[in-house]
């Protein structure tokens, strides 16, 4: 049982608890995902700001709230 | 910008099907009747990598793990993207696992298995700092050389006259049964469900309509091999034999005898196995690495490659304790519980969600 637990691709869980595996994964999966989601949204405002620092940024951002 | 060619695409998909498929025996619990069943398992895989490029069709320039994103939005998309890497880490640490249990039993009894599974990722780690392009014109380089070797090795056995065509009958002698056991879902999802993974690199194809026919043509072929290569091995050393063996490859190739001078011809085992299990532990990790730089938008991946070299080889040590625990979960546990989710139930929900989506919005211009 602590075999399966602390080895979840090891053979005692894949064998005994098949699931566990796919469950160790997913749990990864969604600790991980919030990784993506910060950087994705300071990446955007970099980007963001870069854009409204640089004259022609502020060009197109004013163009596009005209539009 | 990098660019992938037909021929070096239709090469590594190839050889990443093939993969260590040959040297374990594929579709052994079918018995004398494993050729029916590989031959199967490339027809039901070629539809299965059809499906694969049409999700690339309707996807075009996005990777694999952007299609979640895309289809699935952001919250729902990117943990189901995230699936992928991190099964690939573990299946690469099945590839270093092989090494761990093939080695020692077939060259280098003495050495420690840590030690040659080690400097093998070293050198992985070496060729992955290279690029994709040097990855792909170096399987551009490796396939003849295979084909080379795999014409050789029919020729020899042929011609040393130890196979017994009656062995392969019989044909379905005990029904479809244990065919289509061996087919589902194991003898689909193994070879032809994995190459799923390639969908990282298919937007770097130098000409993307081509790509269905780059794939079908390379599961073809490998599907042609695999089921020559069953042939080869029930004639050799019969269905007893073929489907008690671990490596049936290794001892088919041990029976070559030709007058008395062309023996012990292990070694072009050993060439496969290194090629073979070199590429495609590399293609693992590049694939892995690649998914994650895109997923937490990272401009240098080279500290990832490191870090994931180190957790393979952590995890390719400490899955067995030896070689029937090792293929005891490849057959048993792997094909019904994490390839099957990952390699047809997903792709098949989120081909039907781009399909409708693509209809729905089809209509609403129309």
């Amino acid at each position: 049982m602590q075999a399966a637990i602390l080895w979840p691709w090891g053979y005692e869980a894949m064998t005994r608890y098949p699931w566990e595996f796919l469950a160790f994964i997913a749990v990864m999966a969604l600790l991980l995902s919030p990784i993506t989601w910060i950087r994705a949204k300071s990446l955007g405002q970099r980007k963001d700001n870069a854009a409204s620092r640089s004259k022609s940024g502020q060009r197109r951002q004013n163009k596009a709230s005209r539009q | 910008m990098v660019k992938i060619s037909a021929y070096q695409l239709f090469a590594i998909t190839s050889m990443f099907q093939l993969g260590t498929t040959l040297i374990f025996a594929f579709g052994a619990s079918a018995g004398r009747d494993a050729w029916i069943a590989a031959l199967l398992s490339s027809g039901l895989g070629s539809v299965l990598i059809g499906m694969y490029t049409l999700l690339q069709k309707m996807h075009p320039g996005q990777t694999l793990v952007e299609w979640f994103t895309c289809e699935f939005g952001r919250w729902l998309g990117t943990p189901l993207a995230w699936l992928y890497p991190l099964v690939w880490i573990y299946d690469a640490g099945r590839g270093v696992a092989d090494l761990k249990f093939l080695l020692p039993s077939t060259i280098l009894p003495g050495t420690p298995a840590w030690i040659l599974v080690g400097s093998f990722l070293l050198l992985i780690l070496y060729f992955l700092f290279s690029g994709i392009e040097v990855i792909c014109r170096l399987g551009g380089m490796i396939f003849p050389v295979l084909a080379a070797l795999f014409s050789i090795e029919i020729l020899l056995l042929l011609s040393s006259g130890m196979h017994h065509f009656s062995y392969l009958q019989p044909v379905l002698g005990e029904g479809w049964g244990r065919v289509w056991k061996a087919v589902w879902p194991l003898g689909i999802t193994q070879s032809f469900g994995e190459s799923i993974e390639l969908a990282m690199i298919w937007t770097l194809l130098a000409s993307p309509k081509r790509l269905m026919g780059i794939n079908l043509a390379a599961t073809l072929n490998a599907g042609i091999v695999i089921t020559l290569f069953d042939v080869l091995a029930i004639i050799v050393l019969g269905e007893k034999i073929f489907v008690r063996e671990y490596f049936p490859l290794i001892q088919t190739l041990k029976q070559v005898s030709l007058a008395e001078f062309i023996e012990n011809l292990d070694v072009m085992f050993v060439i496969y196995l290194f090629l073979s299990t070199f590429f495609k532990i590399s293609l693992h990790m590049y694939m892995s690495v690649i998914a994650v730089k895109q997923l937490i938008r990272i401009r240098n991946p080279k500290w990832l490659m490191v870090l994931f070299a180190a957790v393979t080889f952590f995890v390719g040590m400490t899955m067995a304790k030896n070689m029937p625990e090792h293929t005891t979960v490849a057959f048993k546990t792997l094909p019904n519980f994490i390839w099957l989710p990952l390699f047809i139930v997903l792709p098949v929900l989120l081909f039907l969600v781009s399909l409708v989506r693509r209809l729905l919005a089809k209509r609403r211009y129309a």
